[in-house]
């Protein structure tokens, strides 16, 4: 009988600072209430305890976003979601026609927008133990049918604004998670970074909110890397339009090539970086090359891409040396310090860390 | 047709980037005269004034258009830069209207 040669054991979850098993164990055992319950049983429990004293014993390396999630976990927050109607006017403040307590919309985009956001709030508190977008527990604000044939989707500062689509070009925008998840993550940007809304600092704040996006989807799917398409928006490209989504993170420039819309812009790689004053200087252009680098990180640590690369970026958004202009290098800079502050300094995730942002020409 | 015989002739460049989308450009060029009243008040406005404040985007706004307005009176050239979460009131119908005109050209 021969023997297997022994494996090392795995390392203990030295970055469990943010108690996700915990909270995926109770989500996974019922609704919303149960896991209120639960939290609740958890807040007084060792388990939590504990977490609590490594959080301490940890925040000098620690980036900031750690503490107040251990502590926001204590307090079993809420989810409060309302949804108004713009009545393809302008007016952001129209009828509230969906609310958290009330019953179901008979509008079917009020009722894709609650469900979308409420996916969305779910995955920032289970994978993150984040409480909302502004981590207090703010209300979740949608306003749906938002001008007329309006082919877009925006974050205002405090609203997530959803247009029907023109039918040419897209179709209703809150039908996708996608689009709806990277709504709610340039809030999530603008109460963690923030990151000016220019330039490489601009790019930067796009390709969280993709980043972010695409997760949201991946976890609500259970979806391995393996199995993930990386596409924004794949749902609400209207028919005829020739392309499938409005971005790809893990090739970019190949999401559509279409006669009215052109060739999708976005350079994978720095060599394609593009100069422009349109568009507050290519936000949505050159947020391509950090969209690639994060889908490299994930491909190579395999798994699910919210746990270790989605952990890592996350952290970084939050992490306290991350400046409000940050250029590509210097945030690659900080996912590479807490990669090697979560993982260990020689460890798989700082390799792939370091190859992926090698792998679209950003020098550390 | 009145604008020309009794003023220089205007004309306003309009450019529309940004949005969720990237591929969502717009761009068209447009003679006072081809406005509507309303829009063409507004035109006026932005060479003669009050000029209207164009205040920045909220803090943290993300996807909203940016609108770049270039007007051309002889040699006058006004130049704004507005985000759709930032537009002046006054402003509202003009940008209505060359949107709209960019979109019908576009089809
Ligand atoms: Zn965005």
């Amino acid at each position: 009988m021969t023997t297997t040669p022994a494996v090392p054991p795995a390392p203990v979850a030295v970055c469990s600072f943010i108690p996700d098993y915990v909270l995926r164990n109770v989500a996974e055992r019922g609704g919303d209430d149960d896991r209120r319950a639960a939290l609740q049983a958890l807040a007084t429990s060792g388990t939590m305890r504990s977490l609590r004293v490594q959080a301490e014993a940890r925040r000098s390396v620690l980036p900031r976003s750690a503490m107040p999630e251990i502590t926001t976990a204590l307090a079993p927050p809420t989810k409060e979601r309302l949804i108004r109607d713009a009545e393809n006017t302008a007016n952001l403040r129209g009828p509230i026609i969906r609310t958290e307590a009330g019953p179901a919309s008979a509008d079917e985009t009020a009722e894709a927008a609650f469900e979308r956001l409420g996916a969305t709030w779910d995955f920032y508190f289970q994978v993150f133990a984040r409480n909302s977008i502004d981590k207090a527990g703010m209300p979740i604000e949608g306003v749906v049918h938002y001008r007329r044939g309006y082919d877009n989707a925006l974050w205002n500062g405090t609203q997530m604004i959803f247009g029907d689509g023109s039918g040419r070009l897209f179709t209703g925008l809150a039908h996708s998670l996608t689009v709806c998840a990277h709504e709610v993550s340039h809030g999530v940007v603008q109460y963690d970074g923030p990151l000016v809304y220019q330039g490489q600092s601009g790019a930067l704040n796009e390709s969280m909110a993709d980043v972010l996006g695409v997760l949201v989807e991946q976890w609500s799917l259970d979806q391995p890397v393996g199995q993930a398409d990386w596409l924004v928006g794949r749902e609400i490209l209207a028919p005829g339009v020739t392309g499938k989504a409005l971005r790809s993170l893990a090739e970019p420039g190949t999401a559509y090539d279409d006669d009215v819309l052109g060739r999708d812009p976005q350079p994978g790689h720095m060599d394609g970086y593009v100069e422009t004053d349109e568009d507050n200087g290519g936000v949505h252009i050159n947020s391509g090359i950090p969209n690639r680098a994060f889908t490299l990180v994930a491909q190579r640590l395999g798994g699910r891409a919210w746990e270790d690369a989605g952990r890592i970026w996350y952290a970084s958004l939050g992490h306290e040396r991350l400046l409000p202009t940050a250029t590509f290098r210097q945030f690659a800079r900080i996912t590479r310090y807490v990669a090697s502050t979560l993982f260990g300094a020689g460890s798989r995730q700082v390799s792939a860390v370091e190859e992926a942002w090698d792998g679209v020409g950003v020098q550390l | 047709m009145a604008s020309e015989s009794s003023s220089e002739h205007v004309r306003v460049h309009f450019r529309r980037s940004g949005g969720l989308f990237a591929g969502n450009r717009l761009e068209v060029d447009v003679g006072r005269e081809d406005l509507d009243p309303a829009a063409a008040e507004a035109l006026d406005r932005v060479l003669d004034g009050p000029r209207p404040e164009a205040p920045p985007a909220p803090a943290g706004a993300a996807d909203g258009y940016q609108y770049d307005l270039t007007v051309r009176r002889g040699e006058e050239v006004v130049s704004l830069r507005l985000d759709e979460s930032g537009l002046p009131p006054e402003l509202v119908p003009l940008v209505d209207a060359l949107e709209q005109r960019a979109l019908d050209r576009r089809g």
